[in-house]
């Protein structure tokens, strides 16, 4: 038992020196490295997002940056563990569209615009409704008029049952009048085999994803979900242009918890800003078509439009029948 | 152990009817045309109470037919019985405490002391081993774990994390 | 044609491949068997190394990595009983069942040999039939995934060992786990009872690390003090190295497995998990010899879910190079390297870059014999463990149980959950409740259900759906009759009831 006490006394003593030292150092802001949590799985779009951000932050941050990944429970399980860690600026969240749609549920353990300050968004997504190169639909003209006529008749498939790939599909085609019934897989590789095997009429996913099959003619794309033509489809109109009012995209912002020192806030917004320059990041967007729409917003402007699509959201799942 | 099994079987028969229970307001729920959230856990759910109760009632036969006059042990056997028992108790605990303390002590601390604890209680009395074990073990672990694959593990709070920060 | 292969061969032959090629092997073992790393965290940890790598070795290193790891993950499971990857379950149930009986080192020949042997037959029906691969994985559509985990999961009374009504409680007690968590149909929350930590489900390596290998060290407690581990008694690797005999005496299986390896590999969201169940079922439902040796020890079930964890890689790299599809989690980290190096893997990959498609090929034909050689090496360097004090060695495998659960999303929610499951799994052994029955149906259950529910809203809610395609006819009445067959078989093993 004697070695037990030894074993104790050592450890209480280093960790006294180590605070000792800490105290002195007691020094600006970041003394160590900064942890960015991202919500999801190592080798997803948030997680290969957030990796180039910090590629370009490593440079500028001596003490280092770190990206976690903690997945599960639909991004909240993340968002839950940074909002109980200490408001000092060590943390700092990787925020996607799913946050905003769970702060619209009731069952809400932790709230995006409650519980965080945004520092900024730094990519806008753009989606587009796809279906199988060999459809018989084709054009966009086709296929709407084909679904009112078959109401449900439509399968269109998605990732999220009640989240933003449920909502972007039941929303654009709602607007455009037709009524579709909403499949939900497990992963998009599942949704991609599964429109290719004629299984599914199609899907509205995120366009990089898809673009390699529909370069080689194995899926086409009807609608390019934004305000212009996609550069990497000329041919394909926009949404706008059919007349359809809706160029929601995917969002991906960065927000540390509510409380957070404002020059510490200030900070981490000018190293992340300064880091969306890097020539890598720059690249790695250009290649994965997240420059085509501008998605930089400052931390005043991110808010708002957290808001403006946390009320949209809620008209949409209200209609849906998740939120009463 | 036949009045173990009686026990366990209707511990089965509770668990199983009490999510039973939970499921019925699931039943209602799902999209049109599929058969929605409830009824694939309740298909599995009354099939495990009722192979409980199946369970339940053939250990009751075979402990009414084997009857009492099991409990021939000798003195040393029971002995040994004991001894096992409490050995596992006592390493179930102590792996509990382990995990239960990790994110209050951090990593490091709670597995130096948890290598140390479970080799008493696995009897070990080597000093040598004691002594030299869990360092090097909890070195090569952290080395491996949070150094080269860097496994964001618990630091800890207060005093604590300060230590763990020394590390990693 | 021939010369492309050759011209690959060549380049991967070079000195700085060759190199890559042994470091992404050796880095891919080790992952493998480590409980707390996956191949896919594997070839995740290694993508930063990539950067400044030419693509082509790049490549090289993550095959290494990714066949190296679906390999290693049997190595800690026949020795200690731990699974290091989910794929390797079966073989934890039958490889350390024959180790405990002593011939440790007779069934790692076995998982080495039939490993090597899945692998590269997966690599040659890749290599000669890409596109009859794709073409026919493609027509699996929900229906067909509900009627395979029907199979799947109808072997069941093959693996309940005595009792079949202790068997099929196990079984429905995995489907019910299944179903905790967040339904992926409706996305109610179901037997979560508003708390965070079962939100996420279940995940299958928590459960099978806690009723496998923490709950194998409790039993082990019991016993009296041993100063070295000593549990795990071995003759030398050439006095046990298993004759030709062997495997030609379970030809169909030998047959078989790695071909329901290759197809469920290049199933998308199936992979080497499900692929080494199917195929370990298939080998208990038809095993002619000693059926009752399943779950205690059988060799036919070690060969049988060897060549199909590892035949699943040549599958997975089938749709993922035809397609750009990944197949496994894995091969979904190997989009990330192809985009690093500026590519787009996809049907035109082959005519962009034929380079490094059939640089793919050829490094993964070299890979699979490199490994011949580097498991024998890993196998040796984790016998040395057996030297190590016992309660050191029990306590360093209960942490590397924790450290796994941990690792898989960074939370300690995991860990609190695998105790519980090592507690369940603990008394399911006291009573004699068979574990393989429950961990198949949690692997399987969500995907039959989810499947089930996909296919029934694409029809409107018509059954008829569920038997729309030969596929699911023949899959369905393949079920139908091992579930039937034994009734008629072995009446005398309802007698249990």
């Amino acid at each position: 038992m004697r070695k037990v006490k030894t074993l104790t006394w050592v450890v209480f003593l280093v960790s006294g020196l180590a605070m000792a030292a800490a105290n002195l150092m007691a020094a600006e802001y970041p003394e160590r490295a900064i942890e960015i949590l991202v919500p999801f799985g190592a080798g997803g779009g948030s997680d290969t997002a957030a990796r180039a951000v910090a590629e370009g932050l490593k440079p500028q941050l001596k003490n280092g940056v770190v990206v976690n990944n903690m997945p599960g429970g639909g991004a909240t399980k993340g968002m839950l563990y940074v909002s109980q860690q200490p408001a000092d600026g060590y943390s700092v969240l990787a925020v996607t569209t799913s946050h905003l749609i769970d702060a619209v549920k009731p069952k809400t353990r932790s709230q995006l615009l409650r519980d965080f300050d945004p520092l900024c968004r730094i990519q806008w997504d753009t989606s587009a409704v796809t279906i199988s190169g060999d459809s018989q639909f084709k054009t966009l003209t086709d296929l709407i008029e084909w679904g009112k006529k078959n109401p449900k008749g439509l399968k269109f498939a998605g990732t999220s049952p009640g989240g933003w790939s449920e909502i972007q599909t039941v929303a654009f085609f709602k607007k455009a009048g037709v009524e579709v019934t909403f499949v939900p897989f497990d992963s998009g590789a599942e949704i991609k085999a599964a429109i290719l095997g004629g299984h599914i009429t199609g899907a509205v996913e995120e366009l990089a994803e898809t673009l390699p099959l529909i370069e080689a003619g194995k899926l086409k794309s009807l609608c390019v979900i934004m305000e212009t033509r996609h550069p990497a489809l000329p041919n394909v109109p926009c949404s706008k242009e059919v007349g359809i009012d809706y160029t929601h995209g995917l969002m991906r912002a960065w927000a540390v918890k509510k409380g957070t020192p404002p020059e510490r806030q200030k900070f981490l917004l000018d190293v992340i800003t300064k880091s969306l320059q890097h020539p890598m990041y720059v690249k790695f967007i250009q290649d994965e078509h997240l420059d085509v729409r501008p998605g930089y917003l400052g931390p005043e402007e991110t808010r708002k439009y957290w808001e403006e699509e946390v009320n949209f959201f809620s008209g949409v799942l209200k209609e849906l029948g998740y939120v009463k | 152990m036949k009045k173990g099994e009686i026990i366990f079987s209707a511990m089965c028969i509770a668990f199983f009817g009490f999510m039973l229970f939970e499921t019925f307001e699931l039943l209602g729920q799902g999209r049109p045309g599929e058969v929605g959230s409830g009824l694939w856990p309740f298909m599995a759910l009354a099939t495990s109470t009722l192979l409980s109760v199946l369970m339940l009632i053939s250990s009751i036969r075979r402990s009414s037919a084997a009857g009492p006059g099991a409990q021939d042990l000798t003195a040393e056997a029971i002995a040994e019985k004991r001894r096992a028992r409490i050995t596992v108790s006592l390493s179930v605990v102590c792996f509990l405490v382990y995990i239960i303390v990790m994110p209050w002590f951090g990593f490091i601390i709670a597995t130096l002391l948890y290598i140390f604890v479970f080799a008493l209680i696995l009897g070990e009395r080597r000093r040598w081993v004691l002594a030299i074990s869990p360092v090097l073990m909890t070195t090569v672990i952290m080395g491996v774990f949070a150094k080269f694959i860097t496994i964001p593990f618990p630091k800890g709070i207060g005093v604590f994390a300060e230590f763990s920060r020394l590390f990693y | 044609m021939l010369d492309h292969y050759l011209q690959a061969v060549a380049t991967v032959l070079l000195p700085h491949n060759l190199l890559a090629m042994v470091l992404g092997s050796l880095w891919g073992l080790l992952a493998g068997a480590l409980p707390g790393i996956s191949t896919s965290m594997g070839v995740v940890l290694l993508l930063s190394f990539t950067y400044s790598l030419s693509p082509m070795t790049a490549f090289v290193l993550l095959v290494g990595a990714y066949l190296g790891g679906i390999t290693g993950g049997s190595i800690t499971s026949i020795l200690f009983g731990i699974p290091g990857e989910p794929s390797s379950v079966p073989t934890v149930i039958e490889g350390h069942a024959l180790a405990k009986k002593g011939r440790a080192t007779f069934a790692l020949w076995v998982y080495l040999l039939c490993s090597i042997y899945g692998g590269l037959f997966s690599v040659v029906v890749m290599i000669v039939a890409t596109p009859l691969i794709a073409s026919f994985a493609l027509k699996f559509g929900p229906a067909e995934y509900f009627a395979l985990t029907v199979l799947g999961l109808s072997v069941v009374s093959g693996l309940s060992g005595g009792s079949m009504l202790k068997g099929f409680l196990s079984c429905f007690f995995g489907l019910f786990l299944a179903t905790i968590g967040t339904d992926g149909i409706t996305g109610e929350e179901r037997y979560t009872f508003d708390t965070t930590i079962l939100l996420g489900g279940i995940n299958f390596v928590v459960a099978m690390v806690g009723l496998l290998a923490v709950s194998e060290i409790f039993i082990e407690a019991e016993e009296p003090f041993k100063e070295y581990k000593g549990g795990v008694q071995y003759r030398g690797m050439l006095r046990e190295f298993p004759p030709f005999s062997l495997f030609k005496g379970y030809l169909l299986t030998m047959i078989r497995s790695p071909i329901i390896g290759t197809i469920v590999g290049a199933l998308p969201g199936a992979g080497a998990t499900i692929a080494a169940f199917l195929s370990y079922g298939e080998a208990a439902r038809t095993a002619k010899r000693e059926p009752e040796k399943f779950g205690k020890g059988a060799v036919e079930g070690l060969m049988a879910a060897e060549c199909a964890n590892n035949a699943s890689t040549g599958g997975s790299m089938t749709i993922l190079l035809s397609l750009g599809i990944p197949g496994s989690n894995t091969t979904a980290m190997m989009i990330a390297a192809f985009m690093i190096h500026g590519m787009q893997p996809g049907p035109l990959l082959l005519s962009t870059r034929p380079d490094i498609v059939y640089g793919i090929f050829a490094s993964m034909l070299l890979t699979n014999l490199l490994l011949l050689g580097l498991t024998i090496l890993a196998i040796r360097m984790f016998l040395e463990l057996n030297r190590m004090p016992y309660s050191i060695f029990s306590a360093a495998i209960m942490i590397l149980c924790a450290i796994g659960a941990y690792g898989l999303t960074n939370n300690m929610d995991d860990v609190y959950l695998m105790f519980a499951f090592s507690l369940i799994g603990y008394a399911m052994r006291k009573f004699d409740i068979p574990v393989a029955p429950c961990i198949l149906a949690l692997v399987l259950g969500d995907m039959a259900e989810l499947s089930l529910r996909r296919a029934l809203l694409l029809s409107g809610g018509s059954p008829l759906i569920l038997v729309g395609s030969p596929i699911s006819i023949v899959l369905l009445s393949g079920a139908l009759l091992s579930i039937v067959y034994p009734l008629f078989k072995k009446p005398k093993m309802l007698q249990g009831l």
